[in-house]
């Protein structure tokens, strides 16, 4: 199915063929990025808004895309760079919110029956992957769930072959802790 | 190489444990929409 959408066209091809190609490109590549935006943004409903704009931002620029990568790590890319944009506004939203909370006197969260729970609701792998730092959560989710090669994910991330390859490495020690009953610290 | 268990394992646990909450609905329409919008593209021909 990708196959019908890695494809190159000339400014005049796109002119007859645009918008069944932009519709070819959803078809093939909605549902994997609206789930390749969950994994950032843990939310359903913002990972669809960051999927439409993703989408939208794919049909702005696509004339200027001279496919040195596919469409999809194309694509992925532009996901990947909404969903840090999103968080990062997130962030600074928040950030007033734990100044209020740090102010307030510390409680231990740890209890032993805090620990348990957040052990059994961590028994999955797929959970605990999406337990761990962006940077550590995407390469893992790129190399094992889409099938990227390094190289590829380097493109995407726009980082280099050795980043991604150490990333993976310390990914899945940090998730082998966390399956084996750590916490994330 | 990728150790193919580790891959499995990963691969069906997102699946079954993280992304089969999903229900997928496709957005198709809605981003048609906001494409058409922009004054750049061109209007679908029918």
């Amino acid at each position: 199915m990708e196959g019908n959408v890695e494809r190159t066209f000339t400014r005049n091809d796109f002119e007859e063929t645009d918008v069944e190609y932009f519709e070819e490109i959803i078809h093939t590549y909605e549902k994997a990025v609206v789930q390749f935006a969950y994994t950032y943004v843990k939310d359903w409903s913002v990972a669809e808004d960051i999927s439409q704009e993703a989408f939208i931002k794919v049909y702005k620029n696509i004339l200027s895309f001279h496919h040195r990568s596919k469409v999809k790590t194309w694509l992925f890319s532009i996901t990947a760079n909404e969903c840090k944009d999103y968080l990062r506004k997130i962030k600074r939203r928040t950030k007033w919110w734990d100044q209020i909370v740090q102010s307030n006197p510390k409680q231990d969260i740890n209890t032993p029956e805090v620990i348990t729970l957040q052990n059994e609701e961590k028994h999955s792998v797929g959970e605990a992957l999406l337990s761990l730092p962006v940077k550590y959560r995407e390469v893992l989710v790129l190399y094992y769930y889409e099938d990227l090669s390094t190289q590829e994910i380097s493109q995407l991330l726009e980082v280099n072959s050795s980043t991604v390859r150490s990333r993976l490495d310390r990914g899945r020690k940090h998730l082998k802790n966390l399956r084996e009953g750590g916490q994330w610290s | 190489m990728k150790n193919i268990d580790e891959h499995q394992e990963i691969k069906n646990s997102l699946d079954k444990d993280v992304f089969s909450r999903y229900q997928f609905k496709s957005q198709k329409n809605k981003i048609m929409e906001k494409a058409n919008e922009l004054s750049q593209v061109p209007k679908r021909k029918n």
